[in-house]
């Protein structure tokens, strides 16, 4: 994957990436030019090995336009490794607004693990997290004890089943406790990027102070409420014993 | 091929239950559109066990299930049945495809986007139950229309697919479609029913898209893997999936 940066005269960057247009046919390549808005000029061309998998080229191509904000870079943790708060939360923001679109649901995981203040550790969390995930999720330490995981398309069950699999992963790798808070966030009830982390902030607390390492909670909370109930049904069946009757 | 930007009426018929008549009414349906001169796309929403292929006595050589796993355009896999009528076949058989991702389903979506434009409806036979691609096909429609028979599993599965698509996604606008009654009496009986139902316990107001009778001629159109529009356009339900799609139309 190779990524051109642009230059500050679009002219000249659009002659180049016509060049590379040209010689582009020759090679199996598939050439995405990234642009700030749809029909507006490139600012960057993403380069695809053309034999990859449909999905690996998505992959790579949202990969791509979510980390190409100069910020991002900028906002890095002090490690240099991760993501930082600032950045995140614009994740967050660019996520909810996801879900809201396309109806499809993302969660969000408060990590907190003891001992994460030494450096070293932290990496080794940070590659473990990194072994666990996708690579359109997002990984970003927000402060001295805390990872946050943003998990796009992960309904409730996908989302407690990948937590517990990370939460085994990470207490693999400590003699100290790791707690964690799940926030989903279903596309019928969307909340702001900041009741979001702050759902899951509540529930990290919650998993801290109480017993037990996962707590979790849903926006709106009435995913089994759609259950036939009983009283429903004698209606429905009411019509069909009326004609039994008659 | 066809003059795009058209803004398509996107209809999905769903029913709960299998086995109500949702695949064999749907071809009729698009049969009958495209008589009347309307562009159709008919997408065979049942991705792991297609059946609107065998129905129509197609030989598929490309389905959905490689716009899925190799990008491919679905403009490419478009089968033509009639003037004006096509078809986007599934694949049948592959578990994989009746549970595709969030990721999938909405690169699917995508790629079915950028095609609808070529239509002026596009219906989508859905797979049966309450499964994640019946609610996603259902809330991408802007019409949904709901199949039932008047017994009492039907009603109760169609039942549920409308509480959920209310609950979940705020749908509110269902038609509802009665096959296989014994006469229109019948089928107003079983609409009053659970549209009372409906009304007492979720607070919708279904539409009455139509009823179809009991008809040996759709059995035999099954066998024959022809619409029977098309093998018995004369038949009793033919012509009330003429009347459901005059009314459709107006």
């Amino acid at each position: 994957m190779v990524k051109v940066k642009s230059q500050q005269r679009a002219k000249k960057f659009s002659d180049f990436l016509h060049l590379i247009e040209e010689e582009a046919v020759h090679f199996p390549v598939e050439l995405i030019p990234l642009t700030e808005e749809p029909g507006s000029v490139p600012q960057a061309v993403l380069v695809l090995d053309s034999t990859l998998s449909a999905k690996r080229k998505r992959e790579l191509a949202r990969a791509v336009a979510t980390d190409r904000n100069p910020q991002h870079i900028a906002l890095l943790d002090r490690a240099g490794a991760l993501t930082g708060a600032e950045s995140f939360k614009d994740c967050v923001h660019a996520e909810l607004a996801r879900v809201k679109k396309s109806r499809l649901p993302c969660s969000l995981l408060l990590i907190r693990i003891d001992g994460i203040e030494d450096r070293s550790f932290l990496k080794k969390a940070a590659a473990t997290l990194k072994r666990e995930i996708e690579c359109d999720h997002h990984l970003a330490h927000l402060d001295h004890a805390t990872l946050a995981l943003l998990l796009s398309w992960l309904n409730r069950n996908r989302a407690l089943r990948q937590a517990g699999s990370i939460h085994q992963s990470l207490s693999a790798d400590t003699a100290g406790r790791v707690t964690i808070g799940l926030a989903v966030c279903m596309a019928r009830a969307v909340p702001s990027a900041e009741e979001f982390m702050e759902m899951a902030l509540h529930e990290l607390q919650k998993a801290e102070y109480e017993a037990g390492d996962i707590f979790y909670s849903f926006h709106n909370q009435d995913d089994d409420s759609c259950q036939v109930t009983a009283e429903e049904r004698a209606q429905l069946f009411s019509f069909l014993n009326q004609g039994k009757k008659e | 091929m066809m003059g795009k930007n058209r803004k398509p009426q996107i209809i999905c018929i769903s029913s709960g239950k299998g086995g109500v008549g949702k695949t064999s009414f749907t071809i009729n349906l698009a049969a009958a559109l495209s008589a009347k001169s309307r562009k159709v796309l008919l997408i065979d929403g049942d991705l792991g066990l297609a059946n609107v292929d065998v129905m129509l006595g197609l030989n598929v050589k490309h389905t959905l299930r490689e716009t899925v796993e190799e990008g491919r355009d679905p403009m490419e896999i478009l089968v033509e049945i009639m003037p004006g009528f096509f078809v986007l076949p599934a694949s049948s058989g592959v578990p994989e495809m009746a549970n595709l991702s969030y990721e999938e389903q909405a690169f699917l979506t995508d790629s079915l986007e950028h095609i609808v434009g070529n239509f002026d409806f596009v219906l989508v036979d859905t797979a049966a139950g309450v499964g994640e691609s019946v609610l996603w096909f259902n809330n991408w429609a802007g019409k949904n229309i709901t199949m039932l028979s008047p017994d009492p599993t039907a009603m109760t599965d169609a039942y549920a697919l409308i509480k959920i698509m209310k609950t979940r996604y705020n749908k509110k606008d269902f038609h509802l479609i009665i096959n296989n009654v014994k006469s229109k009496k019948e089928a107003r009986e079983v609409f009053t029913n659970i549209s009372t139902v409906l009304e007492n316990f979720l607070g919708v107001k279904p539409c009455y898209q139509g009823a179809i009778p009991q008809d040996s001629a759709v059995a035999m159109a099954v066998r024959k893997q022809k619409p029977f529009l098309v093998a018995q356009p004369k038949s009793r339900a033919s012509m009330a999936v003429m009347e459901i799609c005059n009314k459709i139309l107006s």
